[in-house]
């Protein structure tokens, strides 16, 4: 992929990311594992498909002004194809859970050699930057230790959702 | 090669640790044999360990810990990894194919045995999760109380003091004025050596709601309330606290820290809420914070000899006394096999190897070294754990701070032992983690298989944060009566390729005794979810989780009609003590009747198991044994009461 066009679809993955996490851009960039990510992924799937996955994703989320009409947009272009779907959930588990899980070998989506086409833990900071921690309002197991004491006050209150 | 000295200690994990560090402070020469590596000696061993965990998908308690390959066997297309790490010790399905590759070889015919533990420097205490409790002066009497079980050798009053070099030892945390109430005598001028941890926010919401609350056990009633536990776990020292281990330095308790920083204090606890299995921080106790002195020591000697496994005990041609043991050396390639004399000899594993070794090296497996008892490897005991756990109505942060920093001890003593088991409850800070492996599994679940509906975005964030915030895990570490049927065995011909020794074989069930108390924690669960507001979501699953075999059974007088127990990680049992050697292993000191020069150390020896993590008591008896040895060696001769 030339260099333009590949930003180009970093962008896009991206703002894809954004819609399926429930996270924003700054703070997926703050993870620092956005790149490592955009890489895993770019090894696994085939370069037409991911163009194509990008490609609709991206016009599925054009002027949509507010999160819900994203969300809503992501909903209808996830029933386009069934692998958008596949690989959408392992977008959002990597994101989320730092791991990345196989998408099966029959799939069109996958590259010719998928090397890390496996269950893994790409890095730790795969791990520790998972996003689950920060939806859970807590830390990474065994990382980002948050003080003595830390456990015996009430959770934080704008980290905690009332409603299901 | 043969080695020479005055004690060769077989493991260095905490039994090892303790009688290594007391004898060289005493001026003796020791050698400890670790069949595993010594991975966390060391900054960048340590933090090795840590990027292990971080990347292992699986973050079951062995997972920061490497298999250990071995240089010089061929890998076998069955991928089964050498001992050092024995993750594939898991309950597999009686039967299962898979037992090929298993270390354990299940034979029992209905539930497994589910705990497992680890061979490296330093032992389980790597991965553990330091509960630091005594056991109670009716846990040694359970034949004279209540009519089952046996009576210890000797009572809580004189193994209390041991216990106090144990928890100053391990350093433990907490306030001795929390601690008399668990029914556990202290003498008025003892305190622990570190102030408590401090309860997390889930125990003082839980505390608030069973204020007042009793339940009901065969026709008594026993107060639910929240107490703090002692933690083997960094915290502040406690100002004019006395040290009772005569090598201690004058002054305050000085916490320990990271083994490859002596210079630096022990860090408190700070939150890595990752303790099993492992502490970055090491302000969680581990054996090599006990090792670390007494390879130091320059008043006697220690040497720690990793990657060495011990295959046999050889006696003297008499078959009296213990004359060498027998190890193959994997720190070379090839293996070589190496000999150990020494004075006095203790085996140090755990309940499982040290019966193990003892069986393997019998002029025949029945008879077995020290066993005229024929009790070696039999009343093979554990916690059985009933994990039931809730969705609380309210937020409480879970997945925040140790694992467990407070319990329900209530139910721990009662004339209802009589009839059946008694429990501990553990309060678990950590969600579902241990019985559903969140919050993994909140995500997969709720972004969905490849052919469900995807939940994403901010219905994924809001429903991960809602549910996370409000697990709570309710561990009930059932007493286990000793029966002679639950045992650890081995047989010629059933062998761990690798590295030629024998794989342990298993007997495991759980009498009517233990069922019937796991029904009636079952409905004690019930009620204090019931009582807090709660909503339980506890399952019992016939089929196991995660491809592991449960003990499941069912039992009329559970809440469902349906239970299903996990291992507790607490192999005690299978080389007991006791006062007559027609009915005991060891002697009250862990002295083989059958060998003088033989110390058989550890939980194995305990006859029975109480409600307390064993650890600790396990700890004070490696004292008592490390006493023990010292007078023999300074007599030139075993000396027996």
């Amino acid at each position: 992929m030339e260099n333009r066009e590949s930003e180009d679809l970093f962008v896009s993955f991206l703002r894809l990311s954004e819609v399926l996490t429930g996270f924003s851009r700054p703070e997926l960039l703050a993870t620092g594992v956005a790149g490592e990510h955009w890489m895993l992924l770019k090894g696994c799937l085939g370069p037409r498909f991911l163009r194509e996955l990008l490609k609709s994703s991206g016009d599925a989320l054009t002027d949509t002004a507010n999160v819900e009409e994203a969300e809503a947009g992501i909903t209808r272009w996830l029933a386009e194809r069934d692998d958008y779907g596949i690989v959408a959930k392992r977008i959002t588990k990597l994101w989320y859970l730092g791991t990345w899980f196989a998408i099966p070998s029959n799939s069109d989506a996958l590259a010719a050699e998928a090397i890390h086409n496996k269950e893994h833990i790409p890095s730790s900071a795969a791990y520790r930057e998972g996003l689950v921690w920060k939806a859970m309002g807590s830390h990474p197991r065994g990382a980002k230790p948050t003080g003595f004491a830390s456990w015996t006050t009430a959770p934080d209150v704008l980290g905690s959702r009332q409603e299901e | 090669m043969e080695l020479q000295y005055d004690v060769a200690i077989v493991g260095s994990g905490i039994t090892g640790a303790i009688i290594a560090r007391w004898l060289t402070e005493r001026g003796h020469s020791v050698v400890l044999l670790e069949a595993g590596t010594p991975d966390g000696n060391s900054r960048a061993g340590f933090r090795q360990l840590t990027e292990t965990f971080y990347q292992e998908t699986a973050k079951v308690p062995s997972s920061p810990f490497r298999a250990q390959q071995s240089r010089d066997w061929p890998v076998y297309d069955s991928g089964v990894e050498a001992p050092t790490v024995l993750r594939d010790m898991a309950a597999r399905p009686l039967g299962d194919e898979a037992q090929a590759n298993a270390y354990y070889l299940q034979r029992g015919a209905e539930h497994p045995f589910a705990s497992t533990y680890l061979r490296i420097a330093g032992g389980t205490t790597m991965h553990w999760m330091g509960t630091c409790l005594r056991m109670l002066p009716a846990d040694f009497e359970m034949r004279s109380r209540y009519g089952v079980g046996v009576n210890w050798p000797f009572g809580y009053n004189e193994l209390e003091p041991f216990y106090r070099l144990a928890e100053w030892e391990i350093g433990v945390s907490a306030e001795r004025s929390e601690q008399v109430a668990s029914g556990a005598p202290y003498p008025a001028d003892y305190e622990y050596p570190m102030h408590k941890i401090p309860d997390s926010w889930l125990d003082q919401y839980l505390a608030k709601r069973l204020d007042g609350f009793s339940v009901a056990i065969d026709g008594q009633s026993y107060p639910i309330g929240v107490t703090n536990t002692p933690a083997g776990r960094n915290s502040h020292p406690h100002i004019g606290a006395k040290d009772p281990r005569f090598y201690a330095p004058p002054g305050n308790y000085r916490p320990v820290g990271d083994p490859d920083r002596p210079d630096q204090f022990g860090e408190r606890c700070v939150g890595n809420s990752s303790c099993v299995p492992i502490c970055p921080a090491n302000a969680k106790y581990t054996a090599l914070k006990t090792l670390r002195f007494a390879l130091a020591s320059d008043r006697g000697s220690a040497s720690l000899l990793t990657r060495r496994i011990v295959t046999r005990i050889n006696l003297d041609p008499a078959g009296k006394e213990v004359e060498s043991l027998d190890y193959f050396d994997y720190s070379v390639v090839p293996a070589i096999k190496g000999r150990v004399r020494a004075k006095v000899y203790v085996l140090a594993t755990n309940a499982i190897e040290n019966a193990k070794l003892l069986l393997a090296s019998g002029r025949s497996r029945e008879e077995g070294v020290a066993n005229s008892s024929g009790l070696v490897g039999r009343n093979l005991m554990d916690h059985p754990t009933l994990l039931t756990w809730a969705l609380l109505r309210d937020p409480i942060g879970a997945f925040r701070g140790p694992g467990s920093t407070a319990g329900v001890t209530g139910m721990r003593d009662g004339e209802f032992r009589s009839k059946f088991s008694s429990a501990r409850i553990e309060i678990g800070n950590w969600g579902w983690s241990w019985p559903k492996i969140t919050p993994d599994t909140t995500v997969i679940d709720l972004v969905g298989a490849d052919d469900k509906p995807t939940v994403f975005g901010q219905q994924l964030r809001q429903q991960v944060n809602f549910q996370s915030q409000r697990e709570v895990t309710l561990a009930f570490e059932m007493d286990q009566l000793p029966d002679e049927n639950n045992r650890i065995y081995v047989e010629e011909g059933v062998i761990e390729a690798r590295h030629s020794e024998f794989r342990p074989i298993i007997d495991f069930s759980l009498d009517e005794y233990c069922r019937r108390g796991m029904a009636n924690a079952s409905k004690v669960a019930s009620a204090i979810y019931d009582r807090v507001g709660a909503t339980e979501k506890t399952e019992h699953n016939p089929e196991g989780r995660f491809g592991r075999k449960a003990g499941y059974f069912r039992h009329e007088d559970s809440e469902t009609g349906e239970l299903e127990f996990h291992g507790a990680g607490h192999l005690a049992g299978t080389h007991r003590m006791g006062n007559d050697p027609k009915s005991s292993v060891v002697d009250a000191d862990q002295r083989s009747w059958d060998h003088a020069n033989l110390y058989i150390a550890g939980c194995g020896s305990m006859p029975t198991m109480g409600t307390a993590n064993p650890t600790l008591t396990g700890a004070a008896l490696a004292f008592r044994t490390a006493q023990s040895i010292d007078r023999d060696l300074l007599a030139g001769k075993p000396v027996t009461p």
